[in-house]
């Protein structure tokens, strides 16, 4: 199973490496990288920093650990948090009242987010753009620069109020957001785990709270 | 010596060091002090390196010590990121940049091309209280609590996150580098200016055009390493947000910026040694340089290319694949000159009449290490293989074999080859020829571990790691020992021989250079009169005639 990475960091340069899956990426702050591996053979791999990050740099440190589809599905069972960043997502959209604008209603304020992941843009400005990750996220923190064609630049920005972690999740959320008939109706977000996904995205735990089980999903073993 | 050995000194019975020469001219600290003399300059910045290498030597080997176990247990984290920054700043701004150019570079260079000083004296004195500044600078950073940035100073960990000394390392390293750029602009005005009747473009001594092209990086690239440490200073202080993104900024503008400057560095850094290297190859297999056109055109090559390969630092950095591209095949055009110089001696020593004195080991010591330093940096500079090497120990291993492995190598190779010319005295041999041996097998067993602990995947700047990875750096420290021994050997034989080593003569190396047909020590004025010169660099024909009419310009 394929697995891809949107990286960022909230403060310094960081470093995203595999040593034993040859994968390596720097995360920037302020924009999006990704990075994609293909984990093969169960086990416990090293992830390391390697852009040195201050004053515990070599302990910003963990495990990979690659399990078979059937313990994936038993750590999943056993695991206390249980949510998926689209989950996490979801409930931060209805904390922050975003469905009140975005809501895909025909009088709303802000333009449907159902689909709008990949799709082309035309913004107030007259420019075409592409909504991608970095856009989604630029579009949260920067509303004003980012106003779809037709609709009034009356969002506010939520630069500060959002941390990373929670703008990932947004953009998590957005991206896997198909229809507006979820967007009101309460939390009931099963179908969002990862599992069913082609891809899972997760994030870079950036700061110096970082040590810790990573899971990384697992699809078919070749042995 | 055997029969293999090309030293000729003096009847030591009578030979005398001559009584009127540049250490002897004047006496008193003013006299130093206030000099104008190139030699005199280039004493006093050997003096100053040599105190700077050796404090960044044994701040190598803290850490050293400090990975001997997995464990951070001999200094806390923050201690340690603090030596290893500094161990880099003093070695990088302080030892490498000014190294060959400010001490052998500033001794040789006018002498060389038949002139009695570099064009600005006074810029020369300048440049090395610049430098004398810049490094008070550091010791202070070091003495008041230290800096933790790296030496590359990455935004926004040194503008926003650190609380260390980050301004006091940045004003250093800013006035250093005038110092430098002050040193390269005097070296080129004086190869344009100062040459001596007959000295064409193509009959300069290969020493010269290495350092010419180093020059031209010096002058052109370290105004933007400047610019780059003051928009740091300024986005720290003011918070002008340039590298900011919450500001509107963008970190990775530092990398360019740092980059751009500090890749060239590194070819600052390691073409005058390729210059000395070319002398002393030269000199020993008492040949012509194969290829002088081809070996000379290739260090300008190399500063040319050197100013487009910055961004092979910043791979995985988020920069467009497309560009990762065009600057991955850059880096490897870098190569070919580089290469160009490596076949290049290997031609000189082909059916030349080689021995085996200090400088010629080290020389030796040089062509293997920096081959493998720079064969590796192919590594690097491939984009797939770079995502799994770099910010490893395998670039870290890398950079040692081309700045140590290289550049310190051709640094004492010079140092062994000229010190009869600089102080009218020999250093001893034998001790000399094991201090070389005993250098290349510790740097062997310390750096060699680090390219296979970079394989494995082993991050650079971790003060504590897998317990896995603990033999080979035992490995490493333990040669890091031996490396310590074959540094300070030198320091003691050639102080020694200050006093006690034979007498040199005007050549003991039989050699062609302008440099060897003048008293040893040279007198404040180098010649007595302007030479004029009638034949290239490397004739060893045209000093077989010289030594029939056996002229020799000694004075007192």
């Amino acid at each position: 199973m394929l697995i891809q990475l949107t990286l960022i960091s909230q403060d310094v340069f960081h470093s995203f490496s595999i040593p034993a899956f040859r994968v390596k990426r720097e995360a920037i702050p302020g924009r999006y990288t990704s990075v994609w591996f293909e984990p093969t053979t169960p086990g416990k791999y090293h992830l390391f920093c390697t852009q040195y990050c201050g004053t515990n740099h070599s302990a910003m440190i963990g495990d990979i650990v690659v399990l078979t589809p059937e313990g994936y599905k038993q750590w999943l069972a056993e695991s206390t948090s249980g949510m998926s960043l689209a989950q996490n997502g979801e409930r931060l959209f209805a904390t922050l009242s975003c469905n009140a604008c975005h809501n895909g209603r025909p009088d709303s304020r802000g333009p449907s987010l159902a689909n709008v992941f990949g799709s082309r843009l035309t913004l107030a400005n007259g420019s075409t753009t592409t909504a991608d990750e970095a856009y989604l996220r630029e579009a949260i923190l920067n509303p004003s620069d980012h106003v779809t064609q037709g609709y009034a630049p009356i969002m506010p920005t939520y630069q500060g109020q959002v941390s990373e972690d929670g703008v990932i999740t947004l953009v998590e959320y957005i991206k896997n957001l198909h229809s507006n008939d979820r967007v009101e109706q309460t939390l009931n977000t099963t179908d969002l785990l990862p599992e069913g996904e082609g891809k899972a995205a997760s994030q870079r735990p950036a700061g110096s709270n970082s040590q810790g089980r990573i899971p990384a999903p697992q699809g078919t073993v070749k042995q | 010596m055997s029969t293999d050995t090309i030293i000729s000194l003096p009847d030591q019975s009578t030979a005398r060091v001559p009584k009127v020469n540049f250490w002897t001219k004047e006496n008193g600290v003013l006299s130093w002090l206030l000099t104008g003399d190139h030699k005199r300059i280039a004493m006093l910045y050997l003096i100053s390196i040599t105190v700077f290498f050796f404090i960044g030597g044994a701040l190598a080997g803290l850490i050293r010590l400090e990975l001997l176990t997995p464990q951070s247990d001999l200094m806390a984290t923050d201690t340690y990121n603090k030596v290893f920054t500094m161990h880099g700043v003093i070695m990088v701004f302080l030892f490498l940049v000014p190294s060959v150019p400010a001490t052998l570079g500033n001794f040789l260079i006018p002498i060389m091309i038949g002139a009695k000083d570099l064009a600005l004296p006074k810029i020369n004195l300048l440049s090395w209280y610049l430098y004398v500044a810049g490094g008070i600078t550091v010791l202070y950073t070091m003495i008041s609590g230290g800096v933790d940035t790296g030496w590359t100073f990455t935004t926004p960990l040194s503008t926003h996150y650190l609380n260390t000394n980050v301004l006091s390392t940045g004003i250093a390293v800013f006035i250093a580098g005038f110092s430098s750029i002050f040193t390269g602009l005097n070296f080129i005005v004086t190869i344009h200016k100062m040459r001596a009747p007959g000295m064409t473009w193509f009959r300069l001594p290969l020493f010269v055009w290495s350092h010419y092209a180093a020059s031209i990086l010096m002058v052109l690239g370290t105004p933007v390493l400047a610019i780059a440490i003051v928009l740091v200073a300024l986005e720290r202080t003011l918070g002008i947000g340039i590298f900011d993104p919450a500001k509107g900024g963008d970190p990775i503008l530092f990398q360019h910026l740092f980059w751009f400057y500090s890749h060239p560095a590194v070819y600052i850094m390691i073409l005058p040694g390729m210059g000395v290297i070319s002398e002393v190859i030269s000199t020993f297999s008492r040949k012509r340089v194969f290829g002088y056109t081809a070996v000379a055109f290739s260090s300008v090559a190399i500063a040319v290319f050197g100013f487009f390969v910055w961004e092979h630092h910043m791979f995985i950095m988020g920069v467009s694949t497309y560009s990762t591209l065009v600057f991955s095949l850059l880096t490897m055009l870098v190569a070919v000159p580089s290469a160009i110089k490596i076949f290049n001696w290997t031609f000189t020593l082909y059916k030349g009449s080689i021995t085996f004195e200090t400088p010629m080991l080290y020389a030796f010591g040089f062509m293997g290490l920096f081959t493998i330093g720079g064969l590796t940096g192919v590594f690097l500079g491939t984009t797939g293989t770079d995502i799994h090497l770099t910010e490893t120990y395998f670039i870290v291993a890398h950079f040692h074999f081309v700045m140590v492995g290289g550049m310190l190598m051709a640094f004492l190779s010079g140092i062994h080859f000229w010190w009869p010319k600089i102080t009218g005295r020999m250093y001893p041999e034998k001790i000399s020829q094991l201090a070389a041996l005993v250098t290349f097998i510790g740097f062997n067993f310390t750096f060699f571990p680090q390219f296979i602990l970079g394989t494995l995947g082993m991050p650079r700047r971790y003060a504590a790691y897998p317990a896995e990875f603990q033999i080979l750096n035992v490995f490493s420290t333990a040669g890091a020992t031996i490396l310590g021994v074959g540094y300070v050997l030198p320091l003691l034989y050639l102080a020694w021989s200050l006093k006690y080593g034979e007498i040199a003569g005007n050549n003991p190396w039989q050699a062609t250079g302008l440099e060897w047909q003048i008293q040893s020590p040279p007198l404040t004025e180098n010649f007595v009169e302007i030479p004029v010169m009638d034949h290239d660099a490397y004739d060893y024909e045209w000093l077989e005639r010289q030594k029939e009419k056996e002229v020799t310009t000694s004075v007192g």
